[in-house]
């Protein structure tokens, strides 16, 4: 197979499998990402709705703050024992409107637990705590807006006094603590007379009226709510950081929940887990496939969503949903290309079968008719002149031949215009000589019919055709003398040239073609009246192979009107 | 003049061997291509006969390779007339003219004849190169051809070299075994008839009454004469 068509073949079936797999993989890649972004969305929806849960679960908090922190007494009493109707707050604090902490009061006395949020809380309070300016976070709900019971969820995992004895705990077991908690005892009672006026900002007027603050001590974030009554004063509540958590830990799900979601870790500011859930344990080095921020007041917290890497990765089945097309495509492409390669050689070789056949049997046809003409040439040459049957046996043989030899011409002639492969091969030669030369050949069938040849030749210069097509354009006309118009006893041919036009006239004298078959007699096959052709033998195509040479020759084959008989006039266009 | 013939048909071969002699040339036949060129080594033919299709090796085949030895070598392609043509008048191939069959003897000989023509012409070295008369005839050698007035008469080899030998001879009966060997080369006998009758058809063609002959006369019981 030649180079240049295996490259076509090679192009027709490799650019499109090129062209689909790189849509393919394309395909598949958009896929994959649209897939990672619907993950990354479902991760960060669900991870927005825990942060929402807890939101939710601050809002409801704050308004039970809002509610507790409307007290009907101011006296530190009344104030201990309202806070001691709700277990979720640790201390409340009151804030004068001289910007003074009223309660616990600085001075004291104090409880154990006023004193230890006195010192919980000193470093916040020495800052000048703004409430309600950048550092606080704006209010969840409005005031109006209080719930006529606890939500359901809020229902603390651990009980009141079981947070009050852990936080204790928590504090007593440090001595580290302890001494800074004498230290920081000790700094506060030296601090008890210093006017806390300078200590707080003036509250703002337009500023919003409650709100939380957040704050770090020891090991995170700790929370205050506060509230700004319509005297200017500011009135708090502490909420204990476990409960917070406890809370917290209860709106979320079980620890031992299936992999089936991967795992859900909740982290303090610093990044130390508070509460993880989901069986599925991230391996070291692991990255969250989400995260987020809880919403303010917690923002220092986060949430972060471990998946296992293979419901990360793209699945394998992506791929192979799109290599059985592609295979399938290639199969198709490789077997289209294998059945036009096929068809393609098919044709050639039927092509060249064709070919094949014509030049075997030309070559096989021929060669006996060489033989026959030539031994009855030489054998011509040893008749005795005084035997003239010997003579006209061999005479006969040659016009035979002649005749034999004009029709097998005839045929290939025909085969080639049907493949379209008739070529010309002309060369310098004198046209007369030609013609003397065909009409020489047809003397014995003439002399045996009693047609004389009259030659009226006027092209005696050399001009360029094809000779062979000369020769079988006059044979078939003399022929069809022979046959058709022998009654008209002569036959005469003239040619002439005129610039580069050779014609040649073939005028018989027989019955001549009928009116309205001018043409019909140059179509192939076709026969006229059976009057006329009965009994006369032929192929029926000489005429159309004759006309066909002559039109290749640039010129034409024509009945030109006669008085008698049929007179042919062939034109050649010299090359 | 020897000719090599290559025709791997026996009748065709044969024919052609026949002709070339009763035209006065010394033909070799191969059967093949490739007994071809081993005659064309040994024999070194003036000018050869291929025929394109036969077996070991094509006519053209034969042809390349012996423009490789040969460049000027004269060769006469014999083809069926079918797509071949084309490579057979190809430069490429560097064939001088074609025979295409069926052929008749008349145009093998015209053929050949050209052929001849242009040999004898590039070849001045041979003794029958200049044209003499004989009678009105004149006789061109170089161009076998002989000229009576304006008629021109197409002569052999063979015929070329009768006139030749009667030529040389004027006066005088040149005996049978004389033209034998001088015409037919001393390694050919043919009968008597072949020679009265290459005498009868060379009379048909230069004597203005070939029953009557002026330029070539019998003398019977020896051989031929011109006065």
């Amino acid at each position: 197979m030649k180079p240049r068509l295996v490259l076509v073949y090679c192009l027709i079936v490799l650019t499109p499998l090129a062209l689909l797999a790189w849509v393919g993989s394309r395909m598949v890649k958009e896929n994959q990402r649209q897939m990672q972004e619907q993950m990354e969305r479902l991760l960060q929806g669900r991870l927005s709705d825990l942060s929402h849960t807890v939101q939710m679960y601050l809002r409801n908090r704050e308004k039970e703050l809002l509610r507790l922190t409307r007290l009907q007494s101011f006296r530190p009493e009344a104030i201990r024992e309202h806070a001691r109707q709700y277990g979720f707050v640790r201390q409340l604090f009151v804030i004068g409107p001289d910007s003074r902490l009223s309660y616990p009061s600085p001075t004291g006395p104090w409880t154990q637990e006023e004193e230890a949020f006195l010192l919980r809380t000193r470093k916040l309070f020495s800052y000048r705590v703004d409430f309600g300016g950048d550092e606080s976070t704006p209010p969840l709900s409005n005031d109006e807006d209080l719930p006529n019971q606890p939500p359901a969820n809020l229902q603390p995992n651990l009980s009141d006094q079981q947070i009050l004895e852990m936080e204790q705990q928590q504090e007593a077991s440090s001595q580290t603590q302890q001494r800074s908690v004498q230290q920081a005892r000790l700094q506060v009672r030296q601090q008890a007379n210093r006017p806390l006026q300078q200590l707080f900002r003036p509250p703002r007027k337009n500023g919003p009226s409650h709100g939380w603050h957040a704050w770090y001590w020891e090991r995170g974030v700790h929370l205050l709510f506060w509230r700004r009554d319509e005297y200017g004063r500011v009135i708090g509540a502490e909420i204990p950081r476990v409960r917070l958590l406890s809370d917290l830990v209860g709106l979320f799900p079980d620890t031992g929940l299936s992999s089936a979601e991967g795992r859900i870790v909740l982290l303090d500011a610093n990044g130390k887990r508070i509460y993880q859930w989901g069986a599925y344990e991230p391996k070291r080095g692991d990255e969250p496939a989400a995260m987020r921020s809880l919403l303010p007041p917690l923002k220092a917290w986060s949430l972060e969503y471990y998946l296992p890497a293979d419901m990360l990765k793209p699945k394998q089945g992506e791929w192979m949903s799109v290599l059985p097309s592609v295979l399938a495509l290639a199969l198709a492409l490789v077997g289209l290309a294998v059945y036009f390669y096929r068809e393609n050689n098919r044709a050639l070789r039927e092509a060249a079968q064709r070919v094949s056949f014509v030049n075997q049997v030309s070559h096989e046809l021929r060669t006996p008719l060489t033989n026959i003409r030539m031994y009855a040439e030489l054998l011509e040459n040893q008749v005795d002149e005084e035997d003239p049957a010997m003579g006209k046996r061999v005479s006969v043989i040659l016009t035979e031949t002649e005749r034999l030899s004009r029709l097998i011409g005839n045929v290939l002639t025909f085969s080639r215009q049907q493949r379209q492969a008739l070529k010309l091969h002309p060369v310098r030669a004198v046209p007369d000589r030609v013609i003397e030369r065909v009409t020489e050949n047809f003397r014995p069938a003439f002399v045996a019919k009693g047609i004389e040849p009259k030659l009226e030749l006027n092209a005696g210069g050399e001009v360029t055709l094809d000779v062979d097509a000369l020769e079988q354009i006059l044979g078939n006309l003399l022929g069809n003398v022979e046959k058709y118009a022998p009654d008209g006893k002569s036959v005469t041919i003239a040619s002439s040239i005129a610039g580069d036009v050779l014609t040649v006239t073939v005028q018989d004298h027989g019955p001549g073609i009928p009116a309205g078959k001018e043409e019909t007699v140059f179509q192939p096959f076709v026969r006229l009246s059976e009057a006329l052709t009965e009994g006369v033998a032929g192929t029926g195509i000489g005429l159309s192979i004759a006309r066909a040479l002559a039109r290749m020759h640039g010129g034409e084959l024509k009945l030109v009107p006669s008085e008698h008989g049929a007179c042919f006039e062939i034109t050649l266009r010299s090359q | 003049m020897k000719v090599l013939i290559a025709e791997d048909d026996q009748l065709t071969r044969e024919g052609l061997v026949e002709i070339l002699e009763s035209e006065g040339y010394q033909p070799v036949s191969a059967e093949d291509g490739e007994t071809a060129l081993s005659l064309m080594h040994t024999e070194n033919p003036d000018f050869v006969c291929l025929d394109v299709m036969m077996p070991k090796k094509d006519g053209f085949q034969v042809c390349k390779e012996i423009r490789r030895t040969h460049p000027s070598l004269p060769i006469l392609f014999i083809s069926a007339k079918s797509e071949e043509i084309d490579k057979v008048l190809g430069l490429e191939l560097g064939a001088d003219d074609y025979i295409v069959k069926p052929f008749g003897v008349k145009e093998v000989i015209a053929r050949i004849r050209a052929i001849t023509r242009r040999c004898l012409n590039q070849d001045q070295s041979t003794s029958t190169a200049q044209p003499f008369t004989m009678h009105d005839l004149t006789v061109l050698p170089s161009e076998l051809r002989a000229r009576r007035g304006e008629e021109t008469i197409e002569l052999s080899l063979r015929d070329i070299k009768i006139l030749e030998v009667l030529y040389m001879n004027p006066g005088k009966a040149v005996d049978r075994s004389e033209l034998f060997d001088k015409v037919w080369g001393l390694s050919h006998m043919p009968n008597s008839r072949t020679l009265d009758q290459h005498i009868s058809q060379l009379r048909k063609r230069i004597e203005l009454d070939p029953k009557h002959p002026k330029i070539i006369q019998t003398v019977h019981g020896v051989g031929y004469r011109f006065e």
